[in-house]
Parts: C-alpha cells; structure tokens; sequence
C-alpha cells in the first residue's frame, strides 16, 4: 500500500487546525457576544416611584456613574413578579429602548408584535429592522400640553398629562417651573389648575 | 516541498492569531451585575412613635387614597453615587384602567401606556410600539399605602406636612432602596386627605459606593382623569 506524501499530510493537517480554530472561534463569539451586545451594568439601583405601579432603574457602571435608565411594572409587592420583571422603555445613552429581550416591542400597527419582536431603540428604529419612524401619526390628543407650554417640552409630540407643580411640595429644587393645566378642581388647594381639562392631556391613554 | 511549510505557515499565522484574539476574549471576565435595589441588610425596627394628630392625618389619607380613583403624578429622581443623574416620570393613574407614563432621562423621552389589554410604547416623538405581552396592571396605590403604613416616628406640622422615616423593611415594602438606615419621608396631605407631595431621601449601595437616592414626588387632578384607552 503506498504511503500518503508529505504533502497530503500537511494539508490534512491544516485542515484540521483551520477545523478546531472555527470551532474555538464560534463557541468564544458565543460567549463573548451577548444576544443584544450590551454590557451589562456593574449595579443597579431600582425605586418605586409611590402610587405609580412603575419602577425606575438607573445602572451604574464601576465608577457609579449613571450608564442607562429604564422604568417598567412595580414588581416589589410580588416576588414572583419580581423575578419576571419587565422593562418597558429605557434609555442608554441617549438612546431609547422600547421593551427588553423578553417583552420585546413590535409595530403597534400590527397588532401582533410576535412577527416583529426585537428591544426597538431610539427613533423607532427597530434592531430587527423595522422602521417605525419618528413621526407620530397616531393622532394623539396634545391639549395638556399644548395648554402647559412652560416647561419647555414640544407639546406636540406628548401625549402625557403635563408635569404638576403642587403648591405645597418641597421641590427640592428640582421644579422646572412646568404648569399644570390639569385643573383638578377638588379643592384641595394642591392643584394650580385652571382649565377643564380633566384628563385630556394624556392623550396617549385618554386620546379624547 | 519546502513550500509546503511555509504555506503551511501563511495558513495557520491568520488563525493562530484569531486563537488568541478569540481566546482573549472568551478570557476576559464579565461584568458582575448586582441588584442593590434589594438588599439584604438588617431593616431598622421602628422605635419612634407617631403622635395621636399625624396618625389622623395618615389614617385619612389611606381612607382617601382608597377611594381615589384616579389622578396624575409628577416624579424626580434623583440617583447620586458619582456624579447626580435626575430622571422624571410623570403620568396618570386610573386604577381601573392603567397607568400612563412619560419617562425623561436626559434629552430622551420614552412614553408608555400600559392597559390591562396590552402595553403600548414609544419614543417621543414616534410611533407607538406595542409589547409582546401585556404588563400586568396591578393596584399602583400598593406602594404609595405602603409606605402611609410603614411610615414611624411621624411628625405633623400644621395640618399638611407629615415627616417620618421608613424602617428597612418599611422601605423595602414600598419599594424604596436602603442599604438598611431609615429612609426619610415627608407628605404633604391636603385637606380633603388626598398626598399631594411626597418626598423621599434614602441610600443604598451599588457598585461598591454609596448612593444617595432623593424622590419628589407631586400628585393633583384626583378623580379628574379619564379612563386610559390604547393609543393606537
């Protein structure tokens, strides 16, 4: 039987190592690269904010700066919900996130976001693709803000009721000088209000 | 045949080198993530009392706040280990329906409305997103009672402002951080007993420092908001 040449041997033995190589090369890629390549925060620092039913999180990195917020369900009174705990927008670095890796967000439009899962990030731009733009077509009701220019937020484009300053409050310094249009009317002396507007401002739920 | 070798060479150079890239990187240590909003520390038993006219106070505002079935809030927080991050959160609440929210973090605001049917999401401006699953809509005044109950040693200055601490366990409870010292609270209450102000300073640990946290928090147009409907 005739042996194989050196040549033969060579290359087989460089096909080998090219072999083993691939293989230390996608099984350390598949540790090194987390599935959403984010680096996760040395700690973070999670807060109820009262009668919300949300929670904000701000990470920190080594130094203790603040490297990324997200806010989601109050999850404190339920350890089950806790360990399920859901992000349900966040921003790292100026940058929005829209749900996490397990509630990822999808075109609202679709009404199923199965087919477009994916953690979206600023400008609506999805990870997986899809564009969901900048512009707000969705026709949301802007009346607070529109009333309550004075913090200086583009009225146009939020939906939310506008910031309420309380009479009495220690602001801590903290106050923007936002007006509050919500009008409450109770009497309780806590509302600078003076519109009826009585919950229009938050179009994004109310939209009336 | 003295070419093999050295083509040999060319060929294994390259992965030799994407060897100890890739084992360099498999190498290296991950970042060790903790939570501190959970700590384990020993809770402070409450040792003060409260006097007879603040728990008035504080029984009316559970009694109103139980009624109260909708209103809006308005949130800073703010987060100090290095250097002192605000974040604000402002939205409604209507205990029946949901909640909507408008998270600002720098110059990026992020807005949510979260319905017992689904959870919609966006960033403002933009399109609103839908959630895969709906978040769960649980009673959001849970953390605002516990924390009317939990508070100790309250003081009352004139008929509106509550001052007290909150216990570690207190703390916990209404899902505030501590790194076990008492957390300091004050309320406003106004006379119809609904908390219209409530402020927060607390600290924890994280990330090997010290963190001081402070939460003010308002709250106005009780009873006054409309039912939260999906946005799209």
């Amino acid at each position: 039987m005739r042996s194989p040449s050196k040549a033969a041997l060579a290359l087989a033995m460089t096909l080998v190592t090219a072999g083993g190589t691939a293989g230390i090369v996608g099984v350390t890629a598949a540790n090194a690269a987390p599935s959403h390549a984010k680096t996760a925060p040395a700690a973070s620092v999670t807060m109820t904010v009262p009668g919300t039913g949300v929670s904000v999180t701000q990470d920190l990195d080594d130094q203790g700066d603040v490297t990324g917020t997200t806010a989601g369900e109050d999850a404190n009174d339920d350890a089950a919900d806790a360990a399920e705990h859901q992000d349900e927008v966040g921003v790292t670095d100026d940058q929005a996130e829209l749900g996490d890796d397990n509630n990822p967000a999808g075109s609202a439009d679709q009404g199923d976001g199965d087919h477009h899962g994916g953690v979206t990030t600023a400008g609506g731009d999805s990870k997986d693709g899809h564009d969901s733009g900048d512009a707000n077509d969705q026709g949301d009701d802007n009346q607070g803000d529109q009333q309550a220019s004075g913090d200086g937020h583009d009225g146009s484009d939020d939906a939310t009721p506008t910031p309420t300053t309380t009479a009495s409050s220690d602001r801590s310094g903290s106050d923007d000088g936002s007006g509050d249009n919500s009008g409450s009317g109770d009497g309780s002396g806590s509302d600078n209000g003076g519109s009826s507007d009585s919950g229009s401002g938050d179009g994004g739920g109310s939209g009336d | 045949m003295r070419r093999l070798p050295r083509r040999g060479a060319r060929a294994t150079a390259p992965l030799a080198l994407v060897v100890l890239a890739a084992t360099a990187c498999g190498g290296s240590p991950h970042h060790a993530t903790s939570q501190s909003g959970a700590t384990t520390a020993p809770s402070t038993p409450a040792a003060a009392t409260t006097d007879a006219a603040t728990t008035g106070l504080l029984a009316a505002a559970e009694r109103t706040l139980g009624r109260d079935r909708s209103y809006r809030f308005d949130a800073l927080e703010t987060v100090a280990a290095s250097t002192p991050v605000t974040t604000r959160l402002s939205g409604t609440v209507v205990r029946t329906s949901g909640v909507s929210y408008t998270l600002t973090a720098g110059h990026t605001r992020t807005q949510v409305v979260r319905v017992r049917t689904a959870t919609y999401v966006r960033k403002v401006p933009g399109r609103w997103a839908k959630l895969r699953s709906a978040t769960p809509v649980a009673d959001p005044t849970a953390s605002l009672l516990a924390l009317l109950r939990g508070l100790a040693g309250a003081t009352s200055s004139g008929r509106s402002t509550v001052s007290g601490t909150l216990s570690g366990a207190a703390a916990r409870s209404a899902g505030i951080p501590t790194d076990g010292s008492p957390a300091r609270v004050r309320l406003t209450i106004d006379r119809a007993g609904h908390v219209t102000a409530v402020s927060v300073r607390t600290s924890t640990a994280a990330a090997g420092k010290a963190v001081a946290v402070t939460l003010v928090s308002t709250y106005s147009a009780f009873d006054r908001t409309a039912s939260l409907r999906p946005p799209v």
